[in-house]
């Protein structure tokens, strides 16, 4: 019986000695990767004239519509959101009611086939807001439209007008 | 794919986490906000929750000043009973200057939950 | 605008730049006169010139359902392409430009082949922009600017017009280099008429000093006589010389012992004494 032991002890031994155990180590790789939402002004926007009661940012108007770039890093992880003007933000003193109206549009994309539709598939929230939904990595221009009315089409006093689109990057 | 062009406000992360902080209750996130405008001096950071309505936090500078081609970092605490409403951490321009570009440039980051 | 992203994309693709040595521009756009283009129009020819970047835009026109893709690219002269972009519009819709900003690492000019835009599909592409950005060496603008530029001695050469007559120049056959000669033969002969007269010279100055040393040897010899003669002379005969003379006696002799005074004189003494006085003291009283 003993004898029998021992001789399996030692067969169990040689068995374990004669197999290559390998000891492997996962050394983990790992990376988080963080995006990033980047608003850029590429154009100045400035309003023309083309009526003493009327503004308006149109080039045919002497105006000049202003120009946001958004830069994405990653995919399907941003939603862009565009507010147009609906007041002046410094004006001289205004004894009428001014109406205003806006829109944005894709001017240029970087990548034709996953942006090329963000025109078609935008969502206008309401008559001065508008979303865009980024689906892809790179850099979308978007150009922004102002034409504000004083009431009565009675003619804007002299003076410097401002007014400021709002470009909201927000994470989905 | 980056254009270096005059004007940009940059922040990340995209999903920024909260963590335990070292007080008890309290959780705290950083995010890092680049100026790249010239025209803007000041960000504002801010808390909102889903609907945008604003969340109750800590922070060194809720508004503060960053200079041309610098970048800030802020510290964020929440109160643990509000971390689970928080959804958005925003920073938003502050136009001090009429003759400025005319944009009005906020980005919002995502809490990861 | 093309222009200016143009000159952005210079700042963001450039790796290890460097203002010592380079210039860095970027060109015109290389479609505006057609879709295809040679590259040696649009680049200008400096040497070592290195491109680095491309950037391109367009609109296409096209309905959304259409197929319709478009293709950016540069032949490579050693085979293949440089770069070629494509652009699958398929089922998008048009009227929506696209910008795009291709990097690279410095390809040099000579790989470089024909660009163009090609479209498949239905479709048309509007306001079609490529420009280059690239770099080239200051001091090899041109092959001829610097010895240490590449194709100098090329460069040279072409220089030289064709129908030129190639001379061997031999140094040893040129008639100024005889002309040399003979003058530096005359200059030795010259130099050894000089050397002998020097010497002459030298000989002469040498006698003339023997002779003048003579002479400065005879001079002190008779200086030395006449002091020897100096000394034997008697001197003191001279100095001890007396005269016979004598006392010459005054033969007139006043009686009286003291003279009066002249009474009448009184009043003209006193007079001139006065005036004596008056015209002494008229001196210090000048000024008044």
């Amino acid at each position: 019986m003993i004898k029998e032991l021992a001789l399996i002890g030692v067969v169990g031994i040689v068995s374990f000695g004669g197999s290559k155990s390998a000891f492997a180590l996962d050394v983990p790789i790992t990376a988080q990767v963080t995006g990033s939402c980047i608003i850029s002004t590429e154009t100045q926007g400035t309003y023309g004239q083309p009526y003493a009661y009327k503004l308006s940012t149109a080039a045919s108007d002497g105006g000049q519509q202003p120009v946001t770039r958004v830069d994405v890093t990653l995919a399907n992880a941003y939603k862009v959101k565009f507010t147009a003007p609906d007041s002046f933000s410094s004006a001289p003193q205004l004894n009428d009611v001014v109406t205003f109206t806006g829109d944005t549009e894709v001017q240029a994309v970087s990548d034709a086939t996953n942006m090329a539709d963000y025109e078609t598939d935008k969502v206008e929230v309401n008559d001065y807001v508008d979303e865009y939904g980024l689906t892809a990595t790179g850099s979308t221009w978007f150009k922004h439209s102002s034409v504000a009315n004083n009431g009565g089409d009675r003619a804007f006093p002299s003076g410097t007008y401002t007014s400021y689109v709002t470009a909201e990057c927000i994470a989905l | 794919m980056a254009f270096g062009v005059a004007n940009a406000h940059q922040m990340s992360p995209t999903y920024p986490v909260l963590e335990d902080s070292y007080l008890e209750g309290i959780s705290v996130t950083k995010v890092k906000v680049f100026n790249k405008r010239e025209d803007v001096k000041y960000y504002e950071i801010g808390v909102f929750d889903k609907d945008f309505k604003p969340i109750p936090f800590v922070a060194q500078y809720k508004l503060r000043g960053i200079d041309f081609n610098e970048y800030a970092i802020f510290d964020i605490y929440l109160n643990n009973k509000y971390s689970k409403d928080a959804t958005y951490i925003c920073s938003e321009s502050m136009l001090t200057d009429i003759e400025s570009t005319g944009l009005n440039s906020k980005i919002c980051s995502k809490i990861k939950k | 605008m093309s222009k200016k992203l143009a000159r952005i994309l210079v700042l963001v693709c450039l790796a290890g730049y460097s203002y010592s040595n380079y210039f860095y521009n970027s060109t015109n756009n290389a479609a505006a006169n057609g879709l295809t283009w040679t590259m040696d129009n649009i680049l200008p020819e400096y040497n070592g010139l290195a491109v680095n970047g491309v950037y391109y835009s367009y609109t296409p026109q096209k309905v959304k359902e259409d197929d319709f893709k478009v293709t950016v690219q540069n032949i490579n002269t050693n085979g293949g392409y440089v770069f070629r972009e494509v652009d699958d519009w398929s089922g998008k819709s048009g009227g929506v430009e696209i910008r795009k900003v291709l990097g690279f690492e410095y390809l040099p000019r000579e790989i470089w082949g024909d660009g163009s835009i090609q479209t498949e599909g239905t479709g048309t592409i509007q306001n079609a922009n490529v420009v280059y950005s690239y770099r080239y060496e200051d001091k090899c603008k041109t092959p001829l600017d610097d010895p240490t530029c590449a194709g100098y001695s090329d460069a040279v050469l072409e220089l030289i017009p064709e129908q030129a007559e190639l001379d061997i120049y031999n140094a040893l056959e040129d008639e100024n280099l005889e002309k040399e000669e003979a003058k530096a033969e005359y200059e030795e002969e010259e130099k050894k008429e000089q050397k002998k007269e020097d010497k002459e010279e030298d000989l002469e100055y040498a006698l003339a000093i023997n002779e003048e040393v003579l002479e400065f040897g005879n001079a002190a010899a008779q200086n030395q006589l006449l002091a020897a003669m100096n000394l034997s002379v008697q001197i003191g005969n001279y100095y001890n010389k007396t005269i016979d003379g004598g006392t010459y006696e005054e033969k007139v002799v006043l009686q009286d012992s003291e003279l009066p005074d002249n009474g009448q004189s009184m009043l003209f003494n006193l007079g001139s004494d006065y005036r004596h006085k008056e015209l002494v003291d008229s001196q210090y009283n000048r000024g008044e």
